[in-house]
């Protein structure tokens, strides 16, 4: 795994954790991003000598002063504000925070305000070591939606495009973390956070593309997309996942 | 620095109050601003185009199409352009970071508030306003390094091409590459300088440009030149739309 990226979030104190912090570890387990998440109050800002890549801040007795106290004593790091007051959250511009999300944010919300603040989290994404053509290539688990055998090689198919490396698909596979990547057939390895649904054999990403899932893997997979699904539901809610 | 500002609101009063609140910030910055008017979110819309514009103010409440759709349609086409609403309510606060808004101002807007807002916008992103400044045929020329797509070594000259044109100069590619400084640009090839911004898909022997210009990469360690390009498109964090690789 790459570097351990300490994430703080902030709340009133007396509050209950906030459920964006079991969010946030399904999050960095379907990214691959290694994170330690660290639940912090107010009261401790003053003499805090930690220091932290990404804070959120949310809570019911937030208000500006608190969260510009916030950004002096944390002035490099992301800032990701959870609140749904919209008078805070103009007044908090002042603050400039990478991104605001509702106090309870859906699994997309999250992972839209964590692409904000990329640049404080990118150094623990993981990276793969693989062959091309006679040379070793990093690459690095980030959006990494599946993998693909093609012949004795594999083909890696990520947000962007694809990749052909000189690695057979069981190799490949014992590098990739599981979960999120789960075997679905002979020729294809998935991450189960990119599956929207599965039916009648297949698999539906969530780009619209379309896999089969084989007979003998169909159990195991199942199994273990309903777990991930089941997280979420927790966290989240239903209707809301 | 010469930016091309847009300012959408439907009260002529109000957009003539921001143009002059802009010129009064460019003249005590030494800054060049381009300032176009718009009547309405349908108006702003039907002129877009993807780099068209480095800054929008954009009112919300408007005739016709609001300022939230005009700003869903900008982000589709433009992700980077500063974006900064300037409305009389704070309804929109939250809703408004859904489209990566560097600022939310309310009216009645004071050139301090503005002031304040532009410092920040063109502090924080300085970079993608860099230009250097080259000696053309005729003359000096200030070029901004966004624009260019690549730099061709030709003898002791380079071709520097950008979106619009293709400048001579007489400096040698190391030159322009230590003036331009940047992480956004590998050297693929002894003669070549490419901005991997501009780079549309990386083949076996060349990148491919936007402009479908081919670039050959080095036939020495060219994994070292694939490892480079991997490592930048991974470090934009997928903002960049095409990354991957056809190889």
């Amino acid at each position: 795994m790459g570097t351990k990226v300490r994430i703080a979030v902030y709340t009133g104190g007396k509050e209950e954790p906030s459920p964006v912090c079991s969010l946030l570890n399904i999050w960095a387990e379907s990214t691959c991003v290694s994170i330690e998440v660290f639940i912090r109050s107010f009261d401790e800002l003053p003499e805090t000598k930690e220091r932290y890549e990404i804070i959120f801040v949310g809570g019911t007795a937030l208000d500006i002063r608190t969260i510009m106290q916030l950004r002096n004593v944390f002035p490099e790091c992301g800032l990701i504000m959870l609140t749904d007051d919209r008078k805070l959250a103009v007044d908090v511009y002042s603050c400039h925070p990478n991104a605001l999300i509702p106090s309870l944010p859906t699994y997309a919300e999250l992972d839209a305000a964590m692409e904000r603040c990329f640049h404080c989290w990118r150094e623990g994404i993981k990276w793969l070591e693989l062959p091309l053509r006679h040379r070793r290539i990093n690459i690095p688990i980030y959006k990494l939606y599946y993998v693909e055998a093609a012949k004795h090689n594999s083909v890696l198919h990520n947000s962007g495009g694809t990749l052909r490396v000189s690695c057979s698909l069981s190799d490949l596979e014992k590098q990739l973390p599981s979960p999120p990547y789960v075997r679905c057939q002979k020729s294809f390895v998935v991450n189960i956070s990119a599956v929207s649904s599965i039916t009648g054999g297949e698999l539906i990403m969530r780009d619209g593309e379309t896999i089969a899932v084989a007979r003998r893997y169909m159990q195991d997979f199942q199994k273990s997309f309903q777990d991930y699904k089941m997280r979420l539901f927790v966290c989240m809610g239903s209707g809301r996942c | 620095m010469h930016l091309c500002v847009a300012i959408c609101d439907d009260m002529e009063e109000e957009r003539l109050r921001l143009s002059k609140m802009l010129r009064n910030y460019a003249y005590r910055k030494n800054t060049g601003f381009h300032i176009e008017l718009y009547s309405s979110g349908n108006h702003l819309v039907s002129a877009l185009k993807p780099g068209r514009w480095d800054i929008v103010l954009l009112d919300i409440y408007m005739d016709g199409m609001d300022g939230m759709k005009a700003a869903e349609h900008l982000r589709r086409e433009d992700k980077d352009c500063i974006l900064i609403f300037v409305t009389m309510s704070r309804e929109h606060g939250t809703e408004s970071y859904k489209f990566m808004a560097s600022d939310y101002l309310l009216k009645p807007v004071r050139q301090e508030h503005l002031d304040k807002s532009l410092n920040w916008c063109l502090n924080k992103y300085s970079e993608r306003f860099r230009t250097i400044s080259v000696r053309s045929e005729w003359d000096d020329i200030e070029i901004p390094i966004r624009d260019i797509h690549y730099i061709e070594s030709a003898l002791h000259t380079a071709d520097i091409h950008t979106r619009q044109r293709v400048i001579k100069t007489p400096r040698g590619i190391n030159a322009l590459e230590k003036d331009i400084g940047s992480g956004d640009f590998l050297r693929c090839h002894r003669s070549y300088l490419i901005n991997m911004n501009h780079v549309r898909r990386m083949d076996k022997q060349d990148f491919v440009m936007d402009n479908g210009d081919l670039v050959p990469i080095r036939t020495a360690s060219p994994a070292d030149i694939r490892q480079e390009f991997i490592y930048w498109v991974f470090q934009q964090g997928g903002r960049k739309a095409n990354p991957f690789i056809s190889l």
